[in-house]
């Protein structure tokens, strides 16, 4: 029998060390990251905040001047490539790689219900996002704020990171993407030692209180009971039959499963308006409806962050142990600079940049049967549908087609004919000259060049369409047979060898075309939300965004999507090449 | 000046990166396995940032405590997608990444018993194969306390692998 220290070993899921194909690219694109950047974010914010008719001339960071368009709102560049989980799933040029390329095949989805959507655009604020300079003190500013002392027992720091450690109450910040995330925790040993007593916040009531939660998730189910053993049959001497035997005892039934974790509900207890009130003291930041969820005798609040009274990509979290006391909490603190207010385009017309923008998503938010939790992080930024031009992207499955065959070689040319032979001398008749020796055999003719192997592109076509997307993939150079050889040289007299033959023509370009059944994708709901954008230069915004919930109608699972719903002359996606990445965080 | 920084950070990545990989890849639920590279590169990225700062002789234990905060960070804001889009959602429960993953029930069990930051120096011990030393690298404590607590969380486990088992 293994022992507990074996059976444990054997349970590791991972036995050896693992290294990521794409190793050396990230590696690269590690070392292409700029390491410092808050000089320039200063400077940035100096100039906004100095001049705002001087926004027409800056082309710094992210906002590029609208030179002579007869708007003072500045256009907001999207950056070549973020430090994004997403950003880093593509190439060095920001091109969709093979192997990498996350989303369906069958990428060919019409959008319906636009219809139904509001056809009024609005307008909203865009803000730029700054995280504090000094972590450090804002760590400790947000441990005072939720009535706690840090331990000191060991501390890591660097420039934007700072992590403590030692029993009572731990935490650790860092700022990057915008905001500068905290986390503080109980932490185990000897007896919690750091807690200053309660800070009362300032008293904010939850709303709205009567929605009802998720229920938890039910308990496993007892596992059966063994079924009981058959009876021994009976005896079967003297040709009568044995006495069949008892039937087992049914088996004990297994018991019933534990009770799941209860699910998020809305918050309204006092733990609620504490939470509420720590997210108003760590900012005064607009607080959503929170929700509680409750494991293992933990109670969780969590507190969603609003932006211009809209849903964020941000939360506070707090969870408290039984007696009330913080357990731990995790945050953003950042600020909300604006930049300047907005035209938007409609819900309904967002719905028309998706279906005219299909080819650029590299990614979709989906639950259930298609998508993978990674892939709910990006989004479909809008372009003018006159702007959109087709996206070529690379993918495997298409095989060109094998190039014509080249032509044969000429044959090579006949050797020249030999030289007579000289005649008899005069009088006696001589005897007949020799015949001239047989001219050298011709050169063989040159084989002819083979057709490079071409190279597989699918382009998306359809564009601007809605309808079926043509995958028109175009094998370029195939290769070409190889040319004939070059006929041997006849032979003949001495005379000059014959001609080389002429190298074959590389092969014709195959063409093959494939069409794809479109997916019709029902929309169903539309909501504005705030999220956030890494721009040129590393500055991070926050960007309304509208989300669009639906159907797959023939799939039946859902599906989610984003676009950013700013006019696309604000917009400059001249070095982004793919979709625009979502906020790490 | 440049080349010899990307040579330091060459050597520290070839080192460092199998375990790093591996280290996110035993706790990757509920991100997806195709999550793993991108963690892995979030890692070499504040690795390449924060050169100066790894230390050279705990180069493996300094990473893999990045590791750690990145993957942390990573669950939480999965967390926070999760919350975001309830109502698409299908229900799913708090499990961790070792419930998910390991088939032998007791063991599994036992881990579940454990506290979180148990549960955390147990498995970096188990799995991860690193010493006394290399966790307080990670934690941030000394070599001493890191000892003491492996072991008392090598009881509790031990404890609850026993009730499990027995019972």
């Amino acid at each position: 029998m293994k022992s507990i220290d074996e059976r444990l070993a054997d349970a590791n899921p991972v036995s050896e060390g693992y290294l990521p194909p794409a190793y050396e690219q990230m590696l690269t694109r590690a070392m292409s990251q700029a390491r410092h950047r808050d000089p320039v974010w200063r400077t940035f914010r100096l100039r906004v905040g100095g001049s705002v008719a001087a926004v027409s001339a800056l082309t710094v960071l992210g906002v590029s001047a609208l030179n002579g368009a007869g708007s003072a709102l500045p256009v907001l560049g999207f950056s070549a490539s973020a430090a994004t989980p997403a950003a880093s799933s593509t190439s060095a040029k920001g091109v969709p790689t093979q192997g990498e390329f996350m989303v369906p095949r069958q990428m060919n989805y019409v959008f319906t219900g636009g219809d139904a959507f509001s056809s009024d655009g609005g307008s909203a604020p865009v803000y730029a996002l700054s995280t504090p300079s000094d972590v450090h003190a804002t760590l400790e500013s947000v441990a005072a704020t939720l009535g706690v002392t840090l331990a000191t027992t060991a501390v890591n720091q660097g420039k934007g990171y700072y992590d403590t450690q030692g029993d009572g109450y731990a935490g650790s910040i860092s700022s990057y993407n915008g905001v500068s995330s905290w986390f503080i925790y109980q932490s185990s040993g000897s007896g919690v030692s750091g807690a200053t007593g309660v800070v009362t916040p300032p008293t904010v009531s939850s709303s709205p209180a009567s929605a009802t939660g998720a229920s938890g998730a039910t308990g496993a189910t007892g596992a059966t009971g063994a079924t009981g053993s058959t009876g021994a049959l009976g005896s079967t001497s003297a040709g009568s039959s044995g006495a069949t035997g008892s039937t087992g005892a049914t088996g004990v039934s297994g018991a019933s499963g534990a009770t799941g974790a209860t699910g998020p509900v809305p918050a309204t207890g006092s733990l609620a308006d504490q939470a509420l009130g720590y997210v108003k003291a760590l900012g005064d930041y607009s607080a959503g409806q929170a929700s509680e969820s409750v494991s293992g005798g933990i109670t969780t609040i969590t507190v969603p962050l609003l932006i211009d009274g809209h849903a964020s990509d941000m939360t506070d979290s707090f969870s408290f142990n039984s007696d009330g006391t913080l357990h731990q909490a995790s945050g953003d603190q950042f600020t909300l600079t604006p930049v300047a207010t907005y035209p938007l385009i409609s819900p309904a017309d967002g719905v028309s940049q998706i279906n005219a923008q299909l080819g650029e998503f590299n990614h979709f938010i989906a639950y259930g049967a298609v998508a993978t939790p990674s892939i709910a992080r990006s989004t479909v930024a809008p372009q003018a549908l006159s702007t959109v031009a087709p996206v070529t992207v690379a993918m495997s499955p298409a095989t060109g087609v094998t190039g014509a065959t080249g032509a044969t070689g000429a044959t090579g040319a006949t050797g020249a004919t030999g030289a007579t032979g000289a005649s008899g001398a005069t009088g006696v008749t001589g005897s007949t000259g020799a015949t001239g020796s047989t001219g050298a055999t011709g050169a063989t003719g040159v084989t002819g060049v083979s057709g490079t192997t071409g190279a597989t592109t699918t382009t998306l076509g359809g564009l601007h369409r809605i309808g079926p997307l043509m995958y028109s993939s175009t094998a370029k150079n195939a290769s070409g047979v190889s040319g004939a050889s070059g006929a041997t040289g006849t032979s003949g007299a001495t005379g000059p060898s014959g001609a080389s033959g002429v190298s074959g023509a590389t092969g014709v370009v195959g063409t093959t075309t494939t069409t794809l059944a479109p997916e019709t994708v029902k929309l169903t709901s539309e909501t504005m939300q705030y999220a956030s954008f890494e721009m040129k230069g590393g500055v991070w915004m926050e960007l309304p965004v509208y989300l669009y919930t639906g159907t797959v109608v023939n799939g039946g699972y859902q599906v989610s999507f984003r676009v950013v719903p700013l006019p696309s002359q604000y917009l400059d996606f001249a070095t982004t090449t793919t979709a625009i990445p979502m906020g790490a965080r | 000046m440049r080349a010899a920084r990307e040579r330091q950070f060459r050597a520290i990545a070839d080192e460092a990166t199998p375990a790093i990989g591996a280290y996110i890849q035993r706790r990757i639920y509920p991100l997806s396995p195709s999550d793993v590279d991108d963690l892995v590169e979030e890692v070499l990225i504040i690795a390449w940032r924060r050169l100066d700062d790894i230390p050279a002789d705990a180069v493996v234990p300094w990473l893999i405590g990045v590791a750690r905060n990145v993957l942390r960070n990573a669950h939480r804001k999965y967390r926070r997608g999760e919350l975001a889009t309830a109502s698409l959602a299908p229900a799913h429960h708090d499990a961790s990444a070792e419930e998910r993953v390991i088939a032998d029930e007791a063991v599994r069990s036992a881990l579940e018993a454990l506290s979180e930051d148990d549960r955390d120096i147990v498995l970096m011990h188990a799995w991860d194969g690193l010493s006394s030393a290399q966790i307080g690298t990670i934690l941030g404590i000394t070599t001493n306390a890191a000892a003491v607590r492996l072991s008392r969380a090598q009881e509790r486990f031990r404890s609850h692998f026993s009730s499990v088992t027995v019972g």
